[in-house]
């Protein structure tokens, strides 16, 4: 079942358009769909590559599938994070902000994985780096935003229409 | 309302009443006005005088009247007085820019440094980061550290752009993010929590656990301690 238009969250939609967050771009349902692919075998890397000694891989690795399953959700829409700071943010609020309740704690992880992703890629002399117990949970909050993603993509309209 | 105008007034809105009853009133009055001293740090005058002295003396660059007042929620009458005082006293340089006044702690002051350390103790992120923690399921230990505890407790050096949180434990990943994001909102500087399982803390020799051990913290919560005494 499709509807013809997304009533939840459109006016933070609206207010990141116009921050320049999100930029309008031409609704990609196939490109949608290859994204989702490519987030499952992400993450199937990230449970091989967390098997080994190498952690901060293996977290990246969950992290871009959860990253570009969330961005499948928006490409579908027309939608895609504007080129300032902080494109990888306004993932989360931009999905968070259309979703119901459900499926809300799925995409609401996205928040720590992104900040440990971000430590891990970019550490610091003595700094923390992602943990075995941290790619485990990371593997399953992945496991979740794909299937959120799955779920909503057939159904979610262009936005703005 | 000075005593004199309250005098003029009550005794226009009231001619019965003696000068001695009007007193009376108004020194009640005035009592009830008389504001109390923070429980945070006892030792100021008042709530407000800590949060602009925090305020200027935590938050790294140059403060305007305005901006101070804004960040505060404190009138800027206040903020201009506390300021007034700060300057003549010298615990605050202040520069003009157009209309604007400047100011910045007094590097040569000596007071400014345990005074900054005090202040970062009771009003600073440790106050605020200890009442968003006091939700959260989960935390065995939780402190700050790295170069907001190196300057709360002592070293010199700039006010730090961000604020590193320890916590020790499991709490929920998810409600953790979200409280440092709400956290930052209010410190208006970002928050980056850090979780280690209570094992690898108690062990010590995880390399960045070893690191975070040996320098200052400014401890939030401390269930390890007390389960250690019990």
């Amino acid at each position: 079942m499709s509807v013809t238009r997304w009533e939840q969250g459109r006016a933070d939609i609206d207010r990141l358009i116009t921050q320049g967050r999100l930029e309008r771009v031409t609704p990609n349902q196939q490109h949608a769909q290859v994204l989702l692919e490519q987030a499952r075998k992400a993450v199937q890397s990230a449970a091989v590559l967390a098997t080994t000694d190498d952690t901060i891989t293996a977290f990246t690795a969950a992290y871009d599938a959860a990253r570009k399953a969330l961005t499948a959700i928006l490409v579908n829409q027309g939608l895609r994070p504007g080129n300032g700071e902080g494109g990888h943010a306004v993932l989360r609020e931009a999905v968070l902000a259309q979703l119901e309740p459900p499926h809300q704690p799925a995409v609401r992880a996205f928040g720590w994985m992104r900040q440990i992703r971000n430590s891990s890629a970019y550490p610091e002399p003595d700094g923390a780096t992602a943990t075995v117990r941290e790619v485990t949970d990371a593997i399953e909050a992945a496991h979740a935003i794909i299937q959120v993603a799955a779920k909503v993509i057939p159904v979610m309209p262009v936005y703005g229409r | 309302m000075k005593i004199c105008h309250l005098l003029t007034h009550a005794r226009a809105s009231h001619p019965t009443l003696s000068r001695e009853s009007i007193l009376h009133y108004s020194g009640d009055i005035l009592r009830f006005m008389k504001v109390s001293a923070p429980a945070l740090l006892p030792l100021l005058r008042s709530q407000a005088q800590g949060e602009i002295l925090s305020w200027v003396f935590l938050t790294p660059g140059e403060h305007s009247i305005v901006d101070i007042a804004r960040a505060t929620s404190i009138p800027e009458t206040t903020v201009l007085r506390e300021i007034d005082r700060l300057t003549a006293t010298g615990f605050v340089l202040e520069r003009r820019q157009g209309r604007s006044r400047l100011v910045t702690p007094n590097p040569d002051n000596p007071a400014t440094q345990p005074l900054t350390a005090l202040l970062a103790i009771t009003f600073g992120p440790a106050h605020v980061l200890r009442q968003h923690l006091a939700n959260l399921d989960g935390v065995d230990f939780a402190a700050i550290y790295g170069s907001w505890a190196a300057r709360a407790t002592g070293a010199p050096g700039q006010p730090p752009a961000d604020i590193d949180l320890l916590v020790v434990g499991e709490p929920p990943r998810t409600d953790l993010y979200e409280l440092a994001e709400d956290a930052s909102t209010t410190l208006r500087r970002p928050v980056n929590a850090t979780v280690v399982d209570r094992a690898t803390w108690l062990a010590g020799t995880d390399p960045f656990v070893a690191t975070v051990q040996q320098r200052p913290l400014i401890t939030l919560v401390d269930n390890l301690h007390q389960a250690r005494g019990a």
